[in-house]
């Protein structure tokens, strides 16, 4: 089976981007660091978005405060997002969302471009799928994207480092990349327990 | 006499940032085999935390 990688995401006038944003992503590990507020959360949200047709929850989002439009741009502004991969052997695939209004889920149009053939609709969601094996849902965890083996991690500067973590524990597609990954995670756990318990029988007062 | 957080958090990386920096390095300088370049990273950080720990807790014994 392929192993398709992220080359180029594409944004149009979508969460915080108004306009057109373009990303480039490069084969292997891929860190994006940037101040908070600058659209990595939009960023990896539409990337899923444009993906699976769902949108990851996020605790700090809420479903009241969650526009899928840009604000800022107009009603009739056209929005969509665009994602072009490409598999080691050098097939390249092209995945178009368009929003079209109230519901991200249902109110979408979406289009792939795969071994020179035009897909639609439920169609082109059911090759993504096989291509990718990614499923609506199945990559919830916003902050760590990846793709198959290649890695790309967006981070905050304020993300603290159990959420990495966390994130990380959530995709057990990294685990195929690191097959001990979920060994160390469950040492590292195990290690913060064990200081905890130490220090909080040490000082029962004093919250760790 | 106590152990503190802070000076076992001393020896991780400061940020989470910085931790995918050095997951990064290890991965791009793996070669023919990057997942056990990231693997050793992470022991060596887990096993870094641990001596921290126990240096701590003996000193604290004294």
């Amino acid at each position: 089976m392929s192993a398709w990688h992220l080359q180029k995401l594409q944004l149009k006038n979508l969460l915080g981007f108004q306009g057109l944003r373009e990303q480039r992503f490069q084969p292997g590990i891929q860190v994006i660091e940037a101040p908070n507020h600058t659209g990595k959360t939009s960023l990896t949200m539409a990337l899923l978005w444009g993906l699976t047709g769902n949108i990851p929850n996020l605790p700090r989002i809420s479903r009241q405060s969650f526009r899928m439009s840009n604000k800022h741009a107009g009603t009739d502004a056209e929005q969509f997002c665009q994602i072009d991969l490409v598999d080691d052997a050098g097939r390249c695939m092209t995945v178009k969302r368009l929003y079209r209004g109230a519901r991200a889920d249902l109110d979408t149009e979406l289009t792939l471009e795969v071994d020179s053939k035009i897909l639609s609709g439920q169609d082109a969601q059911a090759r993504i799928v096989e291509e990718l094996r990614v499923k609506p849902g199945g990559l919830e965890g916003c902050g760590v994207v990846l793709q198959d083996h290649r890695l790309g991690f967006i981070t905050g500067k304020d993300s603290d480092i159990s959420e990495i973590i966390s994130d990380m524990l959530g995709l057990t597609v990294l685990s195929r990349f690191v097959p001990t990954l979920e060994e160390r995670l469950k040492e590292a756990k195990g290690l913060q327990k064990e200081i905890t318990g130490y220090l909080e029988a040490a000082d029962p007062l004093k919250k760790v | 006499m106590g152990i503190e957080w802070k000076k076992i958090s001393e020896t991780l990386p400061k940020t989470a940032a910085q931790l995918v920096r050095d997951i990064q390095r290890a991965y791009e300088s793996g070669g023919d085999d990057p997942a056990r370049a990231v693997d050793m990273t992470l022991l060596e950080k887990l096993s870094g935390v641990r001596a921290r720990f126990e240096a701590l807790k003996k000193e604290g014994a004294k």
